[in-house]
C-alpha cells in the first residue's frame, strides 16, 4: 500500500515536473498576431514603451523555442502576448488623449472666435 | 573527505532535496511577484470608477490572478506562478487603460458634442458679424453720405450767404443809384420848373411889354384921339370939350337920319368916349328960326337922338348920354343971313372933364 501511494507519487511529480512539453505555436502565433494588431494600432509611436516590452518578450520566446526551452518561451510567449494587447490598448488610449487635447484646442479656437465676433460687435456697438 | 566537507556535501544535498520539493512540493509557498499582484489589482478592484468603466478588462485581470494564486496553491514552481503574476498585472494594466479609454471616448465624445455647438455658435457669430460688419459698413456709408451732405450744404449756405452779401450790396448800390436818380430828378423837375419859372416871367415880360406897347399904342390913341377932338374943332369950356357938328353935314333938310359922310365925325367921337369911359356926354340939338317953333324944338330933339343913337350904336353906354332939343334958342349967328342960318343949324356934343355929368345951360 504505501509503496502504491509512492509509485503514484512519483509519477504525478514526473508527470509534474519532468513532463516533456511540446513547442508553443500557438501562443508564438497568438503573440505575433498581438503584435501586429499593436503596430495596427499605431503603437510603435504613441504606447512605444508597451511595444517594446512586447517586442523583446517575443524575441525572448523565440530564441527559447529555438534552445527548445519550450516552457520559458509558452511563458514569455503569454507575456509578450498581454503586453502586445497593453500596447494597443495603450496607443488608442494615448491616441483618444491626444484627441481630446485637439479638441479642447479646436474648441478653445471656436470658443475664442465668437468671443472675439462678440467683443468686435460689442466695440462697434460702443463706437 | 573531512568532518566539514562531509558536513557541506550532506548540507548541500539537503538544500538541493529541499528545493526540488519545495518546487514540486504541494505546500503553497510565498511569491513575490504575485504579492504585488494581488496588491495592485485588489486595490484597481476597490475602485468603483475602474470597475464601471473596465469591468470586462477588469474581471479578466482578476481571473489571471486566480490562475496565479492556484498555481501557487497547486504547487507549481515559483516561475510559473511569478509568470501568471506578471500576466495578471500586465492585465491590471490592460484595465486601467481600457478605463483610460472609456474615460477619454465620453470625454471625447462630450467633446464633439461640444464642438458641434460651438461650430453651429461660430457660425452663427461669423454670419452675426458679418451682417454686423455689413451694417457698420452701411453706416459708415450713410454717416460719410451725411457728412459730404452736411459739407454740401454749408458750401450751399456759405454760397447763398455770399449771393446774399452781393445782393445786398448791389441793392444799395440801385437804392444809391435811384437816390442819385431821384435827386437828379429833383434837380431836373427844379430846373424845368426854374425854365417854367423863367419862361413865365419872359412870358410875363412879354406881356408887360405887350402892355406898355398896348399902353403905348393907346396913349398914341388917346393923343391921337385928342388931337382928332382938336381936328373936330373941339373947344374947352367951362362945362367941357364942346363939339359943334354943322346940321347941313349931319342931316338932309328937315330929317333926323344922319347922313353916310356924317360917319367918320361919329366914329372919331365914339372913339374918344370908348377912350374915356369915365366921361359923360351931353348932345344939344339946335335949329335956326326959320318955321314953327314947335316944330324946331321937335326937330332938334329928335335929332340930338339920332346922334345919341348913332353913338350908342358905337358902344357907347347910353347911361353916360343925355339929349337935349333947344330949337332956335341960343342961336351962336344972326339967322337973317343964309350964312347965318347955317351956323345955327348945328348940334352940338359936349363931354365932361370929369365923371360928373355935364351941366345944363
Amino acid at each position: 500500500m504505501n509503496r502504491v501511494i509512492f509509485i503514484t507519487l512519483g509519477v504525478l511529480l514526473l508527470a509534474g515536473c519532468a513532463s516533456r512539453p511540446t513547442a508553443p505555436e500557438s501562443e508564438l502565433g497568438a503573440a505575433r498576431s498581438a503584435l501586429t494588431s499593436a503596430e495596427d494600432a499605431g503603437a510603435v509611436a504613441n504606447a512605444r514603451e508597451a511595444y517594446q516590452s512586447a517586442r523583446e518578450h517575443l524575441e525572448r520566446a523565440e530564441r527559447a523555442r529555438t534552445a527548445e526551452e519550450f516552457v520559458l518561451s509558452r511563458r514569455l510567449a503569454v507575456e509578450a502576448t498581454a503586453k502586445a494587447r497593453l500596447a494597443a490598448v495603450s496607443a488608442r488610449a494615448n491616441q483618444t488623449v491626444d484627441l481630446i487635447s485637439e479638441l479642447q484646442m479646436s474648441n478653445d479656437e471656436l470658443r475664442a472666435e465668437i468671443q472675439a465676433a462678440t467683443e468686435a460687435m460689442t466695440e462697434g456697438d460702443i463706437q | 573527505m573531512t568532518t566539514a566537507e562531509k558536513f557541506l556535501k550532506t548540507g548541500a544535498i539537503t538544500v538541493l532535496v529541499l528545493v526540488f520539493l519545495g518546487a514540486c512540493a504541494t505546500t503553497p509557498q510565498s511569491n513575490s511577484t504575485l504579492s504585488q499582484a494581488e496588491q495592485r489589482i485588489e486595490s484597481l478592484a476597490d475602485n468603483s470608477r475602474l470597475n464601471r468603466l473596465a469591468a470586462s478588462e477588469l474581471r479578466e485581470a482578476q481571473d489571471q490572478l486566480l490562475k496565479a494564486q492556484e498555481a501557487l496553491a497547486d504547487g507549481a514552481e515559483s516561475a510559473e506562478v511569478s509568470h501568471q503574476a506578471r500576466v495578471a498585472m500586465t492585465l491590471a494594466d490592460i484595465a486601467l487603460e481600457a478605463a483610460k479609454i472609456s474615460d477619454a471616448d465620453s470625454q471625447v465624445q462630450r467633446l464633439r458634442n461640444e464642438r458641434d455647438q460651438l461650430r453651429l455658435e461660430a457660425r452663427a457669430a461669423r454670419a452675426e458679424l458679418r451682417a454686423f460688419e455689413e451694417r457698420m459698413r452701411a453706416e459708415q456709408a450713410d454717416l460719410a453720405r451725411a457728412q459730404a451732405e452736411a459739407a454740401r450744404l454749408a458750401e450751399a449756405a456759405e454760397r447763398s450767404q455770399a449771393e446774399l452779401q452781393r445782393e445786398r450790396a448791389l441793392a444799395q448800390q440801385r437804392e444809391a443809384e435811384l437816390m442819385r436818380q431821384q435827386a437828379e430828378a429833383r434837380q431836373d423837375q427844379a430846373e424845368r420848373q426854374a425854365r417854367q419859372a423863367e419862361e413865365g416871367r419872359m412870358l410875363a415880360e412879354q406881356r408887360a411889354a405887350e402892355l406898355e406897347r398896348q399902353t403905348q399904342q393907346m396913349r398914341e390913341e388917346a393923343d391921337q384921339l385928342q388931337q382928332q377932338l382938336v381936328d373936330l374943332q373941339a373947344q374947352a369950356t367951362d362945362r367941357g370939350l364942346v363939339l359943334t357938328l354943322g346940321s347941313d353935314v349931319l342931316f338932309d333938310v328937315n330929317q333926323d337920319v344922319v347922313k353916310e359922310g356924317a360917319e367918320r365925325t361919329l366914329d372919331r367921337i365914339a372913339n374918344f368916349l370908348n377912350e374915356y369911359p369915365e366921361r359923360r356926354v351931353l348932345i344939344e340939338g339946335f335949329t335956326d328960326s326959320t318955321g314953327e317953333r314947335d316944330y324946331n324944338m321937335a326937330l332938334s330933339m329928335r335929332r340930338a337922338t339920332s346922334v345919341r343913337d348913332q353913338l350908342t350904336g358905337r358902344d357907347v353906354d347910353p347911361s353916360r348920354i343925355q339929349t337935349r332939343g333947344y330949337g332956335p334958342d341960343y342961336a351962336v349967328a344972326s339967322n337973317d343971313s343964309a350964312a347965318g342960318r347955317q351956323l345955327n343949324r348945328r348940334v352940338e356934343v359936349v363931354i365932361s372933364d370929369d365923371d360928373q355929368a355935364v351941366p345944363d345951360r
